[in-house]
């Protein structure tokens, strides 16, 4: 039994610590309040009185060890906090003088230091100004188990990141130092920099660590390595040659992706053909990687040969569309959604009736991409096909874009395109795919022609909400209000003898 | 007779004591963790480009943003439009409409221009059929579902089935996400080398900010004492409870309100299921029980910085109803879910979340009802010497406000989002008010909602939303 003096006891004695406690945590929560402001009074007081520096150096108007004269007063936290933001938002090509002035400073060495330890760090800051290789020692003590700890693991990765906004040699340097520290987070912000600086010596590296990645020996993420690797440019595809015919078809297909997402990136902003890679490249790619026991490989193979648009990539391209494995028709599907492919399209067209749907869906989209000449062939074989599944995908590709309302407008007797449009419209109501039709019909915005098309075409397989519609429509005193009078009588008529037939 | 009685309310009296030693400290351990992990992953965060970097990547992959909507006119066009304006590079919205009686439907039609479309449907998940779609194609990442009405879960597993990413987030219809919020979800997604299925976040009430065109334009607090307190509730539970667990890698509960899943593991799994009315606890023990026997390698990650504003009751009325509902939802997962208790093979999740959520969050408001009468009961009968009285009225209010203060402290630490210094006093006045009343409240709630499910009476409670600024409309019926 507990006595009531020893709780009475126990509870003094736990309320003195919960208040205690709660005072504490009033105090902290009123003292983080009031420290931010005045952490962002001083921080903001020192961009006033150091912008005129930086920007005189910015200029080419200090000379480094005047600048760091100039600055070496700001030594609080606020004001150092301010110099670092003021000089990284400076322009990429002022880095290497500000990596100077920065050494010059000391930050490079306090941020090697806590990255690294105490001696270590001030030995890479050396050897990395130097220009020496690194060494891959990672910090000292890295066998200790409490480095991987976050309390410990946060201030190397914040000091790597700062490393990150040196030269890209010296960044490069730090990082490839830091991917062997035992803590993740330090490891992931290396591998972010080593992406972010694009240093072709080091894709060896990152190739080491994706390789690390794909047989789980490293706590690094396959996504974050694949960050890095594509973070490079079409200009540095040539790097990628050596590592391409790596013994690990996974490390194979994950460069090969990082090397399509690459050609996806430089295509947004122009075009790319064959010329914007190298002969070997080139070469690797139709020969080799198209041919590559992994299909995995072959399939984003077939994305990068998709950016040679030739005749060569065609050709090869049509093998891949007939290839075993989905993926690669899959992805050869959609590497042909361009008009200079325009020689695939019976190709596409077949793969239309393909037993996977998104292979079926990835060659309705890469005929519409191809032009009128796809989007025709795709039209025809929407009208022609008896494979329910295939009319489907074409109609659900066709309604998605916004293309049925070219086929709307095009309904109007005497366009080119009137019969192919009116036969698409036929196919549409027999499937019962409706709803877009209606909606066209309800507008006003519609020619009148138009409409009056579309009502004898859904009058064939009518859905309910035909009806009230037409009898809406008959209200106008209109050609298309006659029409739409004259199509509801016979309909009825039919009605009434399909009424009585079942009778 | 009267001293039996006495001996009677001893022992009570010391099993509360008991409840409350042993459900405080586990409070403070979580607290403690918390602290740690919260403010290291802001000071992590807060430092780097990140999540600039994040948006541009290739690498980020595409979310289908899921929206279950009953009978959201008011708001459902407030967070599509906050949906849209996300940065984020690859995203599809998915407004499944569960059969509402309103214009929720005919609002998105207006907003967006939207076109009736019949467009292909592979169901995967069960679930009632869908009656139209909806789809304009200068909107191409927005499709909007009707379908016959079968609750949230049902039209969850319908956006699922129409979505075309790997990973999908639910988002429930009231609420509103901040830009960057989805980046900061996807972010743990990305940097882990096993499957991470389920991606947690924090949310906030949104009662008393400015929104407009879908985005909070200013934060403010609520003004009643209902809201506010709930308010601190929310900080609570989101800085100091779960990011605790998902530090032992035991996260049971995300909030469905905007939670990110890995599309394929979901399906595997069977999707989210009906059978208990908070369909979120019970799709994270689902994953957890789907994945372990089939001995798969993930995670399941809280983080702390992505921010969903969200609509709380603003009545008793409905507070005590959507109390009920999610005891009683809670009750459902764990007993569901029974043989994961201390169960081994379960790791941290079965030796201490589920026991802890099963034992101290889902029974124990028993514990903590009884004891908010008994104990002043026991003084009035002369059981309990004033002195004790007083002191373990004043340990339970102390407490209560050490634990809020606490999460007041993360909230300043880290996310901020209160910026004025009279939001600061208020948190801090309410983390102290809350003790008197609203919490003996929440607790008589719950306990309504335990009794529930034991008596068997499974009362479907719902809360119509009417928009944030907006009042609510709350609708009742028997499931």
């Amino acid at each position: 039994m507990i006595l009531l003096e020893d709780l009475t006891r126990f509870v003094l004695w736990l309320l003195f610590t919960i208040l205690t406690v709660n005072m504490l945590f009033l105090t902290f929560v009123m003292y983080r309040r009031l420290a931010r402001k005045r952490y962002y009074a001083v921080k903001d007081s020192a961009r006033d009185r150091y912008q005129h520096v930086i920007a005189k150096f910015l200029r080419g108007e200090l000379e480094v060890s005047q600048t760091a004269s100039l600055l070496e007063e700001a030594t609080s936290q606020p004001e150092q906090d301010a110099l670092e933001e003021m000089l990284l938002n400076a322009p990429p090509e002022q880095r290497a003088r500000i990596s100077e002035l920065l050494f010059a400073l000391g930050n490079v060495e306090r941020w090697a230091r806590t990255a690294f330890g105490y001696r270590r760090g001030r030995t890479f800051v050396q050897r990395a100004f130097r220009g020496d290789a690194p060494l891959g020692t990672g910090p000292a003590n890295r066998w200790n188990p409490i480095l991987r700890l976050r309390f410990f693991s946060v201030p190397r990765a914040i000091a790597i990141e700062r490393l990150g906004s040196l030269t890209p040699l010296l960044a490069t340097y730090f990082s490839t130092e830091a991917l062997a520290d035992p803590a993740f987070e330090v490891q992931r912000t290396a591998i972010g920099v080593l992406g972010r600086h694009r240093v072709p010596a080091a894709i060896p590296q990152l190739v080491k660590e994706l390789q690390r990645a794909v047989e789980q020996a490293s706590d690094l993420s396959l996504r974050s390595v694949k960050a890095a690797l594509v973070s490079y440019r079409i200009d540095d595809l040539p790097w990628f040659l050596p590592v391409l015919e790596h013994p690990n078809s996974r490390v194979r297909f994950f460069l090969v992706d990082a090397i399509r997402e690459i050609c996806l990136h430089a295509a947004r902003t122009l075009p790319l053909n064959k010329n914007d890679f190298s002969q070997p490249f080139y070469e690797l790619f139709l020969d080799q990687m198209s041919a590559d026991t992994s299909a995995d490989v072959r399939a984003r193979s077939a994305a990068v040969i998709g950016y040679f648009r030739d005749q060569r990539a065609a050709q090869v391209l049509r093998r891949l569309l007939t290839d075993e494995n989905e993926f690669v028709r899959l992805h050869a599907t959609r590497a042909c959604a361009d008009r200079l492919f325009a020689t695939l399209v019976p190709d596409l067209l077949r793969r239309l009736e393909d037993p996977k749907w998104r292979v079926r869906e990835s060659a309705a989209r890469a005929l519409r991409a191809m032009d009128r000449d796809g989007f025709d062939e795709l039209l025809r074989l929407f009208i022609a096909t008896t494979d329910r599944y295939t009319a489907d995908q074409i109609i659900d590709e066709i309604q998605r874009s916004g293309t049925v309302e070219d086929v709307v407008s095009s309904l109007v007797p005497g366009n080119a395109d009137f019969a192919l449009a009116e036969a698409v419209c036929r196919k549409m109501v027999q499937m019962g795919k409706t709803s877009l039709l209606l909606n066209a019909l309800a507008s006003s915005g519609v020619p009148d022609e138009a409409r009056a098309v579309m009502m004898d075409a859904i009058a064939l397989a009518p859905p309910p909400e035909f009806y009230p519609l037409l009898q809406a429509l008959s209200q106008h005193e209109s050609a298309l209000g006659f029409k739409a009078a004259s199509v509801m009588s016979a309909s009825a008529v039919r009605r009434a003898a399909v009424g009585g037939a079942d009778a | 007779m009267h001293s039996f009685l006495l001996q009677i309310f001893d022992y009570l009296n010391t099993i509360i004591l008991i409840y409350f030693v042993i459900t405080n400290g586990t409070y403070t351990v979580l607290m403690v963790l918390s602290l740690y992990t919260v403010t290291l992953h802001s000071r992590y965060a807060s430092r780097r480009s990140y999540y600039a970097q994040l948006a541009e990547s290739p690498v980020t992959p595409p979310v289908a943003l899921v929206v279950p909507a009953f009978n959201e006119q008011d708001a459902i066009v407030a967070t599509v439009l906050s949906l849209m304006d996300l940065q984020y590079s690859e995203k599809e919205i998915i407004v499944v409409d569960d059969g509402s009686t309103d214009s929720t439907v005919q609002r998105l039609i207006e907003q967006f221009g939207l076109l009736k479309m019949d467009l292909i449907y592979r169901p995967v998940l069960a679930a009632k059929p869908v009656t139209a779609f909806y789809h304009n194609p200068r909107y191409p990442e927005l499709i909007v579902l009707s379908k016959e009405n079968g609750g949230k879960p049902d039209a969850v597993n319908v956006g699922i089935n129409m979505a075309r990413s790997s990973y999908f987030c639910t988002v429930d219809a009231d609420s509103i996400i901040e830009r960057e919020a989805l980046l900061r979800l996807i972010a743990p997604v990305l940097q882990s080398n096993v499957n991470t299925v389920v991606s947690g976040g924090v949310v906030r009430i949104a009662n008393g900010c400015t929104i407009q065109d879908g985005r909070i334009t200013e934060v403010d607090l609520p003004g009643s004492w209902l809201e506010r307190c709930q308010v601190i509730e929310y900080i609570r539970t989101f800085l100091f409870g779960r990011p605790a667990w998902s530090l032992l890698n035991a996260t049971f509960i995300t909030s469905g309100a905007f939670c990110l899943l890995h599309k394929e593991t979901v399906i595997a799994a069977g999707g989210l299921s009906t059978d208990t009315v908070t369909e979120d606890i019970d799709l994270v023990a689902t994953l957890h029980q789907y994945l372990r026997t089939n001995k798969r390698k993930y995670r399941m990650v809280f983080t702390t910085d992505p921010i969903c504003w969200t609509e709380c009751p603003r009545t008793i009325g409905m507070f005590a109803r959507q109390r009920r509902r999610w005891q009683l939802g809670l009750m459902q997962t764990v007993m569901k879910h029974n043989e994961m208790i201390f169960n081994p093979r379960y790791g941290g999740l079965g030796m201490l979340s589920i026991p802890f959520h099963a034992y101290i969050e889902a029974i124990g408001c028993l514990v903590e009802a009884m004891g908010t009468i008994l104990v002043p009961f026991s003084f009035l009968i002369g059981a309990m010497p004033l002195a004790l009285f007083i002191l373990i009225m004043t340990l339970a209010v102390g407490y209560g406000t050490l634990l809020s203060l606490g999460s007041v402290l993360l909230e300043e630490t880290t996310l901020r989002r209160y910026p004025g210094m009279r939001h600061l006093l208020i948190l801090i006045a309410f983390a102290v008010i809350e003790n008197f009343g609203y919490r003996q409240m929440v607790s008589f709630f719950r306990a309504q909602g335990v009794l529930r499910y034991i008596t068997g009476l499974r009362k479907w409670e719902t809360v119509v939303h009417k928009g944030v600024g907006g009042s609510m409309a709350l609708a009742e019926h028997e499931s």
